[in-house]
């Protein structure tokens, strides 16, 4: 069944219709939240807020936007709320070593793949550090906008519309993004 | 155009977000600047870098949010008239030459217990010696009220069973090979996989495991997959799958693994494979281990 079918059975109560809607979507919401939160829990818990809200609102949704554009725009302000309580305990705590524990979960793929060239493996636990630390020094907005394009490969424009602002106000904060990125990272690459 | 112009507009030349004639003008400028085209090069490695540190979500996180997902769409109040209709039309759609509802609807209800009873019965045969527990869910699926203040429900029961016993004990061999093909979710699978490939020493699994790393459309479970695998890697069945593998897969990761549990034998056999995905293959990793592959079996990079 087509997108827009699946939406209309949905809309019309059909949950095996929502359910496989859930399925077309839900990937890249995952990735997107695990990406943006570095965060398997945060990830969850926000793609359990997003599709309840859109299972709940869904019948107020009226094709004048895709539907990616809808449920992304849900996702983004989710996350952007993370980000931001985050970015405010992390002041209120000063200096302690929050955000290390995202990254422990994923440890085992990155290892196993360079298994056997510790020389490798050294130099890419600290390139993952680096980016990490980079990644963390973003604003939250510049944080998204940058995952959206550099990572969901959204175009500017698309990003625009999601955030409800300008095409234009997505570069610049692109722009930002990058320009801080490449500082952070200059010495290293 | 000055190389600080072209360097500002660097970052979005390689996103392809500048309008037509800032292109245009910058890659004029590269043409005739050397500094600026090697910070073109600089930024696409970053971009390379970047690249690696994406995280992919595992499996078995999505598998859990999918499951979580569903089970609170359950409970969450339902839009009474919208999701009824869809049942009204269902039961409009399924009622057999207008026979009246009153009789076929508890006929239906006795028959989809029947099917839930039976089916869990065929499932499992009574002789293993596994220890269980049940539960049965129920869920309405269709009310008709009726004039006369009563009401007839269909109600879908589905039994749940708490298994526990050794890979072994044919049931539980049986039930994990069934769960490695099950489309609907690749976090049952992951675990199947894993479950089975610490006992892999039957036939059966191993090509389970085999087929599961061929064909499966999750990269998790074919990760999980050739992990299983390790102990069979000389194996020519195995080796064969892995070379497949190694030259088809789209995931690097799992490309990765490939190549590693090949080269642990090198044989004159994997030459024309690795000059073959030297030709193709763009991970560097993968790359380097092929060349060093060759260079040890004293055989060149390329094919004449």
């Amino acid at each position: 069944m087509e997108e827009a079918a699946l939406i209309r059975a949905a809309q019309a109560g059909d949950d095996s219709a929502f359910e496989e809607l859930v399925h077309l979507h839900d990937q890249n919401v995952l990735r997107l939240s695990l990406n943006l939160l570095r965060s398997p829990e945060d990830a969850y818990d926000v793609y359990q807020e997003a599709f309840l809200r859109v299972y709940r609102n869904l019948d107020q949704f009226r094709f004048d936007c895709s539907f990616q554009t809808w449920l992304y725009r849900i996702v983004s302000n989710l996350c952007l709320d993370q980000l931001r309580k985050r970015k405010v305990r992390r002041e209120e705590q000063s200096h302690t070593a929050e955000g290390a524990g995202g990254w422990d979960r994923f440890d085992g793929l990155a290892e196993e793949r360079a298994e056997g060239d510790p020389q490798r493996r050294l130099l890419s636990l600290q390139l993952r550090d680096r980016i990490e630390g980079a990644l963390a020094g973003l604003t939250p907005r510049e944080r998204l906008v940058f995952e959206l394009r550099h990572y969901q490969g959204l175009r500017l424009r698309a990003i625009g519309d999601q955030l409800g602002t300008t095409e234009e106000a997505a570069k610049n904060c692109l722009f930002r993004a990058t320009g801080k990125m490449r500082a952070a990272l200059g010495d290293f690459l | 155009m000055n190389c600080e112009q072209a360097k500002s507009l660097i970052p979005l030349f390689l996103y392809g977000e500048l309008l037509f004639d800032e292109e245009e003008a910058v890659e004029t400028h590269l043409e005739s600047c050397a500094g600026c085209r090697s910070e073109v090069v600089r930024q696409t490695i970053w971009h390379r870098a970047l690249d690696r540190a994406a995280l992919t979500p595992p499996a078995a996180l999505l598998a859990g949010c999918r499951q979580e997902l569903m089970a609170r769409i359950r409970q969450e109040p339902r839009t009474g008239g919208k999701r009824a209709s869809v049942w009204r039309r269902l039961a409009g759609w399924w009622n057999p030459g207008g026979i009246p509802r009153w009789v076929w609807q508890p006929a239906a209800a006795a028959v989809l217990l029947a099917i839930g009873f039976g089916s869990s019965r065929l499932l499992i045969p009574g002789s293993y010696r596994a220890t269980e527990a049940e539960r049965v869910e129920s869920r309405v699926r269709y009310i008709e009220p009726e004039d006369s203040g009563r009401v007839q429900l269909v109600v879908e029961e589905t039994r749940q069973r708490v298994l526990n016993g050794r890979l072994d004990e044919e049931p539980i061999r049986r039930l994990l090979l069934a769960a490695v093909r099950d489309p609907s979710d690749p976090g049952v699978r992951v675990e199947s996989i894993n479950a089975l490939g610490r006992d892999s020493n039957t036939r059966e699994v191993r090509q389970a495991l085999l087929n599961a790393l061929r064909q499966d459309p999750n990269a998790g479970v074919r990760l999980k997959a050739i992990e299983g695998l390790k102990p069979y890697a000389e194996e020519p069945e195995t080796r064969r799958t892995l070379t497949e593998v190694l030259l088809n897969d789209d995931n690097p990761g799992v490309r990765t693994q490939a190549v590693d549990l090949l080269m642990r034998r090198r044989e004159p056999d994997v030459v024309g494979v690795l000059q073959q995905l030297l030709q193709k293959e763009d991970n560097g990793y993968i790359r380097m281990r092929s060349r060093q592959a060759l260079r040890a079996m004293n055989a060149s990079e390329g094919t004449f």
